[in-house]
């Protein structure tokens, strides 16, 4: 700092200052800008980088009436000694892989019916959406009485059609299964939408052409329709898997993370440590371990990508 | 031009939104203290609250929105009160549901924003000196300040205090039952005065309710969200069974007895069909198919039997109360309760008067929650259902004045037929503690309940050797 | 008009008779299954309140409500206490979005067009945090509201722990930026001849052009804030939102005024979504990043 103060001053003593001016200027622009940066800077630093290196620091500390002390691993050995933890990730992964078959084709599946129709495209478009205005826990709530075994509408309507029922939330099968039909309901509009916008933004020629070459409707949607959506597909891919890991609010109001622990995320049992175990250190732990496995695949999301690009 | 109409409709909202925030947000916050030298202070001398003292005080779980007789009585309360201490101000804070929702509980004591008298269930005790909140008030309580102090039960003491100290006053205590369905006794042929006694008799008449049809079944058991083995404990209890051995390290409930509890169930759930299909796993959803008639029998206390009437419009002469069923007759289970905790850093003022009032409120018989004569006048005129107390063991002994007193009064004014509950009143049992990490051990049983009352090839031996290795691994890692 | 809409399937074969009958045919289908699993559970949750909740455990289920009453209507209002709960969600959700729009567009402002040192980092480490699960942070960011570093503030139960955490938010910041980048230097310094500053540039110029993605920010704004959970859940319990007190309240309710009490918690939204809807549309429709 004071090597360049007085180099500065050195230069200052020179006849013509058109360079300090400069940096001065240059100085000031900078200023100017981080002042426009600071409000958001400050929340990131406050609510997200912040609480990242305190859970860290957390994680390897715990409380007992009101002091704090350094255990070393003890939370990271209480948390996987919980067989309830790989549970966890074993239904979180069950979640996640079936969100994607349903959540990811169901909605793109609606975008290229609805970009077909010629008819009736805002209405649909409207009724796909009207499920996200919803306050997610009245529509969650809603299925519960769908999907009672015994009352429920579901069955009742599979009844009347003569088809076997189901148990829907009530057995450790089909409840993981249900739960993704129910969050599949409540979000499938806001995917669709993008994937609208995105079908739109195909020029009408690249169809044609592939017709002429002779392509029918599976191999145009192969070869004109995934390639040219390619990048919001893949983007909107890793959204969803970063965003299904993260379930709770269904498992918390529909199953309480039953039954037999079947639908107990990971989100679950870190809610679960901190509220009503009262281990906040030992949530902390999980929360490291959940960052650092979703960490790694952003990593490899943004690794195949880059590699997907260069070929 | 609709963008620009919603925008300006949207600026106008905000800004009123704005204002209304900070409004909000002025008003929060606790009113606790300073622990100042002040002669308006007062001193910890033992004595009841100077009837002059001016002192503002705050309390939690008052009744909110959703009971109506309990809201009326709860006003009518502070304003009697008053009469005899003019100066003290109470900041109650209502609440709708469930008063302790877990989250947000812990969200209280990690953020210290407890009011100066805050409430919490018996089982919380660890969780409450944790957060290291609480003071310790055996300076203020004694026969003076909290009549019928020193003669309160030996179960209710030890909830209260803790290493000798007493950091609490109860306001609820209770000790496990069975809530039946008279009319579905009677509909199938049970008499509605000999409710079971023991678990054979439970499974056998459920099975016979549950022949009733059109949806009705005889029996109904958690399973989820920790009350699951929260019941099972319950149960296992009533069968003379261990939760963990005697230094706490191990769990002992792969027995005889918790096979026997979850063997049962299913049976029941499967070859007798006298439970739904549809598991409960929260603590509310209990209740809504007792409301409507739909279930016959349920492990709960008496304040199930006042939710169901005065929460949910129940009839309210359809229920009994029964005792614990146990083996070979009523037995002994799992207890439960509800008490205030006092916050640190009040004036001595402040605590003496939050003891005034919950003295005041809970603890006297023919004031607060036990003016029977006020619930009767205020019923007279309501249009919202009102359940005038069921007995319950309260805090003190049978022949003591009080008990003798608040029978006395139940008698002339109380509104629900009393008879219903002889079975659970003249069967007294005693209350059995939780287990050590009780909710973490109630989440590893959910399970075993779980599979047992929705797996029909559910295995009860490896349910319970799962549970036992969970709950091993959980106990060695606390 | 018709090459412009030219899509999968080619208008040729669309106006043959097999074709137009397929299609006819797909129309319908979809028509009746969208309306049947987009409106029906709508229409069952508009008539559940009118129901007693014995009526509504029965079997088999009553299409039309046997003997319609509006009793759960009022209780529902009255016991989930509706109207505080609507105007605190209001207040969090309208606050974040201001909020939001200040701080956002200023910092995307900034890194897009003002360029600061170490502009690139920052926006590094903040596209960085987009792929952090929020879920995995909420014990700490927890800890850090109730007792903000420095200041020692404890802002929970106050609608800052709802406003300041929404700023911190990339994915809105990445798209602000995306499109002040779109923006022709050659504008920003015509307004810099003509003697504005950086905030009037940003004001007279900038924004005014950025309507469409200032929408598509708007509303993600609000429908996070109205749709979250877990964070309102444990930073507001004595001023909580629609979404997390209906899910409280149902603990203590009779089931026809809950159902009741879910419809009426449903209405506001969907009104306004009804009302705005082609603005809202079309704003996600333009917003949606491209390719």
């Amino acid at each position: 700092m004071a090597v360049t103060l007085t180099r500065e001053r050195a230069r200052a003593a020179r006849p013509r200052g058109a360079r300090p001016a400069a940096r001065r200027r240059a100085v000031a622009r900078n200023l100017r800008a981080h002042g426009f940066l600071a409000g958001a800077l400050l929340c990131f630093v406050l609510f997200t980088w912040y609480p990242m290196l305190r859970e860290i620091t957390m994680s390897f500390q715990r409380v007992h009436h009101g002091t704090t002390s350094w255990v070393g691993l003890a939370n990271y050995r209480q948390i996987t000694a919980d067989p309830g933890f790989w549970d966890a990730w074993r239904n979180t992964l069950e979640f996640t892989g079936i969100a994607l078959v349903v959540g990811f084709v169901v909605p793109f599946a609606a975008a290229l019916v609805i970009n077909e129709l010629r008819h009736a495209q805002s209405y649909l478009r409207i009724l796909v959406y009207l499920p996200v205005m919803l306050p997610p826990v009245a529509g969650i709530l809603l299925f519960k009485y769908f999907m009672d075994p015994g009352y429920g509408l579901f069955n009742q309507v599979l009844h009347a059609l003569h088809l076997p029922g189901s148990s829907w939330l009530a057995a450790k099968g089909t409840a993981m299964p249900s739960l993704v039909l129910v969050s599949t309901w409540g979000n499938l509009g806001s995917a669709t939408l993008v994937y609208l916008a995105a079908l739109q933004g195909i020029p009408g020629e690249l169809y044609e052409a592939a017709e002429l070459d002779g392509a029918n409707l599976l191999q145009r949607i192969w070869h004109v329709t995934v390639p040219q959506t390619r990048l919001i597909l893949s983007l909107m891919l890793m959204l969803q898997v970063v965003a299904t890991m993260q379930m709770f609010t269904e498992s918390f109001v529909l199953t309480g993370g039953g039954p037999q622990g079947a639908t107990t995320t990971v989100v679950y049992l870190l809610y679960d440590y901190a509220f009503n175990y009262d281990k906040f250190n030992t949530a902390a732990a999980l929360g490291v371990i959940m960052l650092l496995v979703l960490g790694c695949f952003s990593a490899l999301y943004l690794w195949l990508e880059r590699r997907g690009r260069e070929d | 031009m609709k963008p620009n109409s919603s925008r300006r409709f949207a600026a106008v909202a905000l800004a009123a939104g704005m204002l209304l925030g900070t409004a909000a947000c002025g008003s929060s916050g606790s009113s606790a203290g300073k622990p100042a030298g002040n002669a308006a202070d007062g001193v910890a001398d033992g004595k009841p609250l100077d009837p002059n003292a001016t002192v503002t005080i705050s309390i939690d779980c008052a009744p909110g929105a959703d009971q109506a007789a309990g809201k009326a009585n709860y006003a009518d309360d502070i304003a009697l009160f008053k009469v005899k201490y003019p100066n003290v101000t109470i900041n109650a804070k209502p609440y709708v549901g469930q008063c302790e929702v877990p989250a947000q509980q812990t969200a209280e004591y990690k953020a210290h924003d407890e009011t100066g008298a805050f409430h919490a269930y018996f089982t919380d005790r660890e969780q409450t000196l944790n957060s290291a909140d609480a003071v310790d008030i055996g300076g203020y309580v004694n026969d003076q300040t909290v009549p019928g102090y020193s003669s309160m039960l030996a179960s209710v003491k030890q909830n209260i205090s803790a290493d000798k100290k007493v950091y609490a006053l109860p306001i609820n205590y209770y000790s496990t039952g069975l809530v039946y369905n008279r009319d579905l006794f009677k509909q199938a042929g049970l008499d509605p005065d000999k409710p079971p006694t023991t678990w054979d008799e439970l499974q056998a008449d459920a099975k016979k309710i549950a022949a009733l049809g059109n949806g009705i079944t005889g029996y109904e058991d958690y399973s989820g969200g920790n009350t699951g083995g929260w019941h099972f404990t319950s149960e296992l209890y009533s069968l003379g069974g261990k939760m963990v051995n005697d230094d706490g390290t191990k769990a002992a409930f792969n027995s005889p007895q918790g096979k026997q509890v979850l063997q049962r169930l299913h049976d029941m759930r499967f070859a007798d069909q006298s439970i739904a299909a549809a598991p409960i796993t929260q603590w509310a959803d209990a209740f809504p198919p007792l409301a409507t008639g739909k279930v016959g029998m349920f492990i709960g206390a008496p304040d199930v039997v006042k939710h169901l009437i005065e929460v949910l419009g129940a009839n309210k002469d359809a229920y009994g109360l029964g005792a614990m069923p146990g083996a070979t007759g009523p037995a002994s289970s799992l207890g439960g309760g509800d008490l205030y905790y006092f916050k640190k850093g009040q004036t001595p003022n402040q605590i003496k008067a939050e003891i005034a009032w919950i003295d005041f409120e809970y603890l006297t018989p023919d004031q607060g929650q036990f003016n029977f004569a006020r619930s009767k006048t205020l019923a007279g005129s309501s249009k919202d259902p009102v359940a005038i107390s069921v007995p319950q063991p309260y805090f003190w002994s049978a022949d003591s004045p009080q008990i003798q007193a608040i029978t006395t009064s139940l008698k002339t004014n109380g509104n629900l037929p009393l008879t219903n509950y002889d079975p659970y009143v003249k069967n007294p049992t005693t209350s059995v503690n939780e287990p050590p990490a009780a909710q973490q051990l109630y989440k590893v049983l959910d399970s075993a309940m779980s599979g047992a009352l929705t797996d029909p090839n559910a295995n009860v031996d490896s349910l319970l050797a799962t549970a036992e290795s969970a709950a091993n691994k959980i106990l060695a890692n606390q | 008009m018709a090459t412009a809409t030219r899509t999968l399937i080619s208008p040729v074969q669309l106006s043959r008779p097999r074709g137009r009958r397929i299609y006819r045919a797909v129309l319908a289908l979809v028509l009746l299954g969208a309306t049947l699993a987009f409106v029906g559970p709508l229409y069952w949750l508009a008539t559940g309140g009118f129901k007693s909740s014995q009526e509504l455990v029965r079997t088999p289920p009553t299409l039309f409500p046997a003997r319609p009453g509006t009793h759960a209507f009022t209780e529902a209002w009255s016991r989930l206490g509706m109207g505080q709960l609507l105007l605190n969600t209001v207040v969090y959700a309208g606050g974040a979005l201001l909020f939001q729009l200040v701080f956002c567009v200023a910092a995307a402002y900034s890194l897009s067009k003002l360029r600061p040192v170490l502009g690139n980092v920052i926006l590094g480490m903040m596209l960085g945090s987009m792929m952090i699960p929020a879920a995995a942070l909420v014990i700490p960011q927890y800890l850090t509201v109730l007792d903000l570093p420095l200041v020692h503030w404890n802002l929970q139960d106050t609608p800052w722990v709802i406003w300041l955490p929404t700023v911190a938010n990339a994915f809105n910041i990445f798209l602000l930026k995306r499109f002040f980048d779109s923006i022709p230097d050659e504008l920003l310094d015509a307004a810099a001849i003509d003697g504005a500053g950086p905030l009037r540039t940003l004001w007279s110029v900038v924004l005014p052009i950025s309507r469409p993605i200032l929408g598509v920010v708007s509303i993600f704004g609000l429908v996070a804030v109205w749709k979250d959970f877990l964070w309102p859940l444990i930073t507001v319990p004595a001023h909580e939102t629609l979404n997390v007190g209906v899910n409280t309240a149902a603990t203590s309710m009779p089931q026809n005024s809950l159902i009741a009490g879910l419809f009426l918690a449903s209405i506001p939204t969907i009104v306004l979504f009804l009302v705005f809807q082609r603005n809202i549309m079309a704003g996600l429709t333009a917003g949606s990043l491209k390719g």
